[in-house]
This record gives structure tokens, C-alpha cells and sequence, in this order.
């Protein structure tokens, strides 16, 4: 009953007009760019648009940003507002506080990353031709990711105790590494969490045909991945990134001081 | 009920808290200081949000930190003035009536009495954001009291309310304390909470500088002559005919302001208590006066070099 409490809570704060507006705008632009795009593309493209905006801006960008912004406010709002006294001076343990707000934190990013990737669907193929795409799976694999994303950020969060760290090294996390790792030669695609994801949920992003050409293209294909990532591995490297940064998250909240250092006194 | 032994906080190279030992019973203590005294580091290492450096602090016999157990019985006003602003204030004590445990069926009467105690309950289903800081206080003590705590922590509780919040806030702690409860109330202003208790503990710079019965200390502050500013048109008058006064121990007119005289006394509540009828018989008109003595920091000063 208190878990429910806790988690409705969590679910209201996250919901903050501020935060809204950022998370309307980043959902409502996937299906706003399929639109353009769709315009000037034949009919038949549209499986491939689809397949390209679900592939790098709903699993690249929106679910990773929304990941990012809920995971750390999930605990960073508490410590902003400095409520979080309020919290931890309650008979409740620290760490079904956190999962709560964890629960919370990747519910709306999944609702959001979701309602991204339907209302792409439905622009580019319509809810007459959701068969041509894997909508399905794209559903099923989102919050798996959402979930994975979210604890490592929410791990940030609980580390540092502040709210603009977790955000800043977030977001270079999500964008930065998660995007160059995968491009380098060999295996250092299997450093990062969306060559799993991407396994899941593939899209026909083949990274070797945006090789470059030339002596960067040659040094790209001599030194090419010599693994190749499996179903099982994805859902094994996904599953324990998302119990090991979750365990890790719960253990460091519950014995870190969150008292804001001014207050100190 | 609290029991502190040579407990010391550091925040970096900062102390905030010096090798402190105390223990606190039954009742209402007060826990004096100026700002930066350490109090609220203390009532943060009591209530467990944050851990000793050295020493230990022990709360109902077990140690605080992160300590459901300590949390059940114990209730917290922070000093801080936040709160969850979408919510109102019934809302928020009712979430923090539930995460305190009492169980659905009476918590909805706990949560009503404890508004009521605190005189907010017309104000109550109204959102925080909109909230004076004197009610946000009232509904800071009503959350604290809501799950009936055997020991109450208030951090500056009587900070912005009115006279009337205050007598209100007082009478709730008298009451508390008449049913055996353990209660620590900080202030940096003493006769604020004069009335409350007798019994103090007064910290400077992190120190412990005296605990005990309030008279004893207010005797040992008394022994110090106290300096009283008096600002009038007839400064020379004024500083002569107060230098014939038997409570005067000193006399000085300030060069900077020459309407300025600044007196010693050993005994304040003669000198304040002749002071209208001289003026009044030598027809000296006191434009202004106040002690700069009159406050803890000054006090504190006194009982650090004595």
C-alpha cells in the first residue's frame, strides 16, 4: 500500500508543466519529421522511414533523453525542492523510496517513448498497415531499454546527489559515447547499451553501409567487429545492465547523506 | 531518550559540530545558539539524515541514521521552507500520516485532529504553493505530529509566525510534554522560548557551552554588565545624570554620534526599571534605545571568555 503511495507520488511530481512541455516536444517531434519526410517520399518509402525514425530518433534520441530527464528527476527534483528530508525521515527504507520513484521515472519515460513511436507508425504506414513494421516488438523492446537507460542514469543521480551532474554526464552518455562507440572499429560496439537494444529491435541500420570510403573505409572493414551479439546476449547484457545499475542505485541511496550542503549548519 | 557522546561533525575541513555530550529526557529542552552554532547539525545527526564523524548520537537507544525503527517513533519539522507546492496541505500530511504507517481507516481523523491542533484546518485544502510561511509552519508541526512521535525535533519552528502562532505552536509542545514526550526545540532567540522550558542547551561554534536549568545560565548572564545605547538631544545631560545612578558602572558619549551614550550596567532591570522617572525628573527626552547585549551572539561571547 505504501509502495503505491509512494510510486502515485512519484508519479505526480514527474509530471511537472516544465518538465511536460520538453517531453510533448521531443514525442511529438518523431511524427512531426515523418510527416515532412513522407511528403516528399513515394508511398512505398514509408516502411523504411518508419524503420529509420524508429531506429535513430525513438530508440536513439526520445527514449534516451526521456531516460535521462525522468531517471534523474525521479531523485533530483526531491533534492531540488529539498522535500527529500521530508522522505527520509519517514519509517519507510530508503530504498523502496527510490524504487518507486524508479518505477515511476520509467513508466513515463516508456508512456512518452511509446506514444513517439505510435504516432510515427501511424503517420508513415497507417493503423491499416501496422503489419509491415514491427510495431509490436518496437513496443515490447522500448521499455526494456527505457528501463536499462533509467537505471544507469538514476545510479548517476543517486551517486552524485545533485541534479545538474547526472544530467550533463547523461546526456553525453546518450548522445556521445552512445553514438561514436558503435561506430569504432572492432568490438567496442559491445561498450554500448544500443548495439543490445538494437539487436532487439532492429531496423535495418546497418552500420557498415555509412562506412566512409577511402583509407578510413579500408582501416573500418580490416578492423570490423569479430563478434557477432545474439538474441540471448542482448536480453542477458540488458537484463543485468538493468539489475546490476538498479541494486547499485538502491544500495548507494541507502546509506549516502542527501542533506543539502548550505543547510549544512 | 537522546543521548550524544563526544559526537563531532565535519563537512570537509569545516566543523560543525566539536566533541559534544549530552543527553536529553522527558520533556521540552531547548537548544540555544546563534546562527552557525551547529544546532541544525545536531537535529540532523539526531533525526539520521546524516552520521556522526567521531562520537555517537543514540535516539531511544538505537543509533538514527536511515533507522526505520528511530523514524516510527520520532517526528521532524526541518527548518527548511520548502515544500511540495502542488499539494495541499491536507494532501501532504496525509502522505506523510501513510508513510508514518497509520493505517487507512483513522488516518483520515489523525490527519483532521492534527490540523486542527495546529489551527489550519480552514486553510487545509489549499495548495502549499499559496501557503504563508507561518502556515507552512503550523502544517510543518501538524506532519510531525500526525503519527503522536514519543520524541518531537523542531529546527526553528516559531520562525515567521505571528504571536498568536506562536502561543499556539507553544501550547501544542506544553502539551506533548505533559504526556512524557521527549521534545528538542532549536531557536538562536532566547526568550523566545522562555516560556517553554526551563531546561537548555546552549552550543557556539559547534560547542556545548552550558546545559542545564535556563535560570542558572540568565544568572551567569547577568554577572556581565550589560551595555545599553541611549540616543538623545541632551547627550552631555543624559551621560552625567546616568554616571549618579547606582546600576551604572560606566558612561560613554560616542564620538562618531554625539547624541550617543552608551552605558554599562551590571543590573539591567534596576536601570530599565529607573530610567523613565529620571527622565523624566531631569526632563531628558530618549529619542531611542536598545542593548546591543540583548541577543545570543552576545551572550555566547560573554560565557566563551569568562
Amino acid at each position: 500500500m505504501i509502495d503505491l503511495l509512494l510510486f502515485r507520488t512519484a508519479l505526480r511530481d514527474l509530471v511537472r508543466a516544465r518538465r511536460l512541455f520538453w517531453v510533448g516536444a521531443f514525442t511529438l517531434l518523431v511524427p512531426v519529421l515523418a510527416f515532412v519526410i513522407c511528403r516528399y517520399l513515394h508511398p512505398e518509402s514509408r516502411t523504411w522511414v518508419y524503420n529509420n525514425l524508429a531506429g535513430t530518433m525513438v530508440f536513439g534520441f526520445v527514449m534516451v533523453i526521456l531516460a535521462v530527464l525522468f531517471a534523474t528527476g525521479a531523485l533530483t527534483q526531491e533534492l531540488e525542492q529539498r522535500t527529500i528530508v521530508y522522505l527520509l525521515t519517514r519509517p519507510v527504507s530508503r530504498w523502496r523510496i527510490l524504487l518507486a520513484r524508479f518505477l515511476a521515472a520509467s513508466l513515463m519515460a516508456t508512456s512518452a517513448a511509446w506514444i513517439a513511436i505510435i504516432g510515427l507508425a501511424l503517420v508513415t504506414v497507417g493503423v491499416h498497415h501496422f503489419g509491415e513494421v514491427h510495431l509490436g516488438r518496437d513496443l515490447l523492446i522500448l521499455p526494456v531499454a527505457a528501463l536499462a537507460y533509467s537505471g544507469i542514469f538514476l545510479f548517476l543521480a543517486a551517486l552524485t546527489g545533485k541534479a545538474l551532474v547526472p544530467l550533463v554526464v547523461g546526456l553525453l552518455y546518450g548522445f556521445l559515447w552512445e553514438s561514436l562507440i558503435p561506430q569504432l572499429p572492432g568490438n567496442f560496439k559491445l561498450m554500448s547499451l544500443m548495439s543490445y537494444v538494437h539487436i532487439l529491435a532492429p531496423h535495418n541500420l546497418d552500420s557498415t553501409s555509412a562506412q566512409p570510403n577511402g583509407a578510413a573505409g579500408l582501416l573500418l572493414a580490416s578492423s570490423s567487429s569479430t563478434y557477432t551479439i545474439t538474441h540471448t546476449v542482448a536480453w542477458t547484457v540488458l537484463i543485468t545492465v538493468i539489475v546490476v545499475s538498479l541494486t547499485a542505485s538502491l544500495a548507494v541511496f541507502s546509506v549516502r547523506e542527501y542533506v543539502p550542503r548550505e543547510e549544512a549548519g | 531518550m537522546i543521548t550524544l557522546e563526544r559526537a563531532s561533525r565535519w563537512y570537509g575541513q569545516v566543523v560543525a559540530l566539536n566533541d559534544v555530550s549530552c543527553s536529553v529526557g522527558k520533556g521540552i529542552t531547548a537548544l540555544l545558539g546563534p546562527n552557525g552554532a551547529g544546532k541544525s547539525t545536531l537535529l540532523k545527526l539526531v533525526t539520521g539524515q546524516i552520521r556522526t564523524t567521531t562520537g555517537n548520537v543514540r535516539v531511544l537507544n538505537l543509533a538514527p541514521f536511515a533507522n526505520s525503527a528511530v523514524y516510527k517513533r520520532l517526528g521532524y519539522v526541518p527548518e527548511l521552507e520548502s515544500a511540495y507546492e502542488e499539494q495541499t496541505g491536507r494532501q501532504f500530511v496525509t502522505f506523510m500520516a501513510a508513510l508514518a504507517g497509520i493505517p487507512g481507516p483513522e488516518r483520515n481523523s489523525r490527519v483532521a485532529a492534527a490540523l486542527e491542533k495546529v489551527a489550519i484546518t480552514a486553510a487545509a485544502d489549499r495548495k502549499m504553493g499559496g501557503y504563508s510561511k507561518g502556515m507552512r509552519q503550523r502544517v510543518k508541526v501538524a506532519q510531525a505530529i500526525v503519527h503522536d512521535p514519543e520524541v518531537l525535533i523542531l529546527d526553528e519552528p516559531l520562525n515567521g509566525l505571528d504571536p498568536v502562532g506562536r502561543r499556539d505552536i507553544g501550547n501544542i509542545l506544553i502539551e506533548h510534554a505533559a504526556a512524557g514526550k521527549c521534545i528538542v526545540i532549536s531557536s538562536h532567540i532566547l526568550h523566545e522560548v522562555e516560556h517553554l522550558t526551563r531546561n537548555i542547551l546552549l552550543l557556539h561554534k559547534g560547542r556545548l557551552l552550558a546545559q542545564g536549568d535556563i535560570y542558572t545560565i540568565r544568572a551567569l548572564i547577568d554577572k556581565h554588565p550589560h551595555k545599553v545605547q541611549l540616543e538623545c538631544g541632551k547627550a552631555r545631560q543624559l551621560a552625567q545624570t546616568l554616571a549618579g545612578m547606582d546600576s551604572v558602572v560606566s558612561v560613554r558619549i560616542d564620538r562618531a554620534n554625539a547624541g550617543l551614550v552608551e552605558i554599562e550596567t551590571p543590573h539591567p532591570d534596576r536601570f530599565y526599571a529607573d530610567l523613565p522617572g529620571i527622565a523624566e525628573h531631569n526632563d531628558l527626552e530618549i529619542t531611542a534605545f536598545h542593548s546591543p547585549d540583548n541577543n545570543l551572539e552576545a551572550v555566547f561571547n560573554y560565557l566563551v571568555h569568562s
